[in-house]
């Protein structure tokens, strides 16, 4: 399938989130970031990785609800991801679906129907997914410093333990 | 607190670097929707799409 993709808005609000408008006006954000826990799961599969580990966001304004199916949403953000994923070789994402308003298995059916659609076109993606209840992440990379059996494992640790924590805090 | 393995922190510290990326993910969205800049948080570095799509191959 191909189809056009929205353009990004040149700056967003700050230098990093990019930004773009669909056909219905809708806006959408699109961030990579890194923090702690990410990098501190990774360290525990005793491998000797050297590359990054950063959280991949994307999500539309307050208070707007998409309506119908809009294939380049879809084109846009899988372009964005390839553009990343082609140039940073040793780079895992992860992505998070969104739990706020309990759709976050439709969101992991969805986006896992992006990425396997998309999966050629990227060369070595490996993309894996895993929801525990509410709590749910993907991986998606071309690396090969890891085995797909390991970043399974680094998947499934970060959902776990994710979902066991939060649900103890005190 | 300093990098190191997950199961080297202690349960407690565990708890809070789960609680950390959690509060991080939820302020970063709740930014983004309102449209305003990404706020500063502790441990948490944001990366410039552009430039992650635009540099030679390696990281």
């Amino acid at each position: 399938m191909t189809s056009e993709s929205y353009p990004l808005l040149p700056k967003g609000p700050d230098q990093f989130s990019q930004q773009f408008i669909t056909d219905n006006g809708l806006v959408y954000s699109i961030l990579v970031f890194k923090h702690l826990l990410l990098e501190s799961l990774i360290l525990d599969l005793q491998i000797n990785f050297c590359g990054s580990v950063l959280e991949f966001s994307f999500l539309l304004e307050e208070d707007k609800e998409t309506t119908g199916i809009d294939n380049k949403i879809e084109e846009t953000i899988i372009s964005v991801l390839k553009g990343i994923l082609l140039n940073q070789i040793d780079l895992i994402i992860i992505g998070v679906y969104d739990s706020r308003d309990e759709r976050q298995q439709a969101r992991e059916k969805l986006f896992s129907k992006w990425a396997l659609r998309h999966q050629n076109a990227i060369t070595n993606l490996f993309f894996y997914s895993n929801t525990i209840a509410t709590t749910g992440f993907c991986v998606l990379t071309t690396t090969s410093q890891i085995s797909h059996s390991q970043l399974k494992e680094y998947v499934n640790q970060l959902a776990q333990t994710t979902y066991s924590l939060k649900n103890d805090l005190p | 607190m300093t990098l190191k393995k997950f199961s080297d922190y202690t349960p407690q510290e565990q708890k809070t670097l789960v609680r950390q990326a959690q509060e991080a993910r939820e302020l970063i969205k709740k930014t983004l929707a309102e449209g305003k800049p990404l706020p500063k948080i502790q441990g948490v570095t944001y990366y410039d799409i552009r430039k992650l799509s635009s540099t030679t191959k390696g990281s």
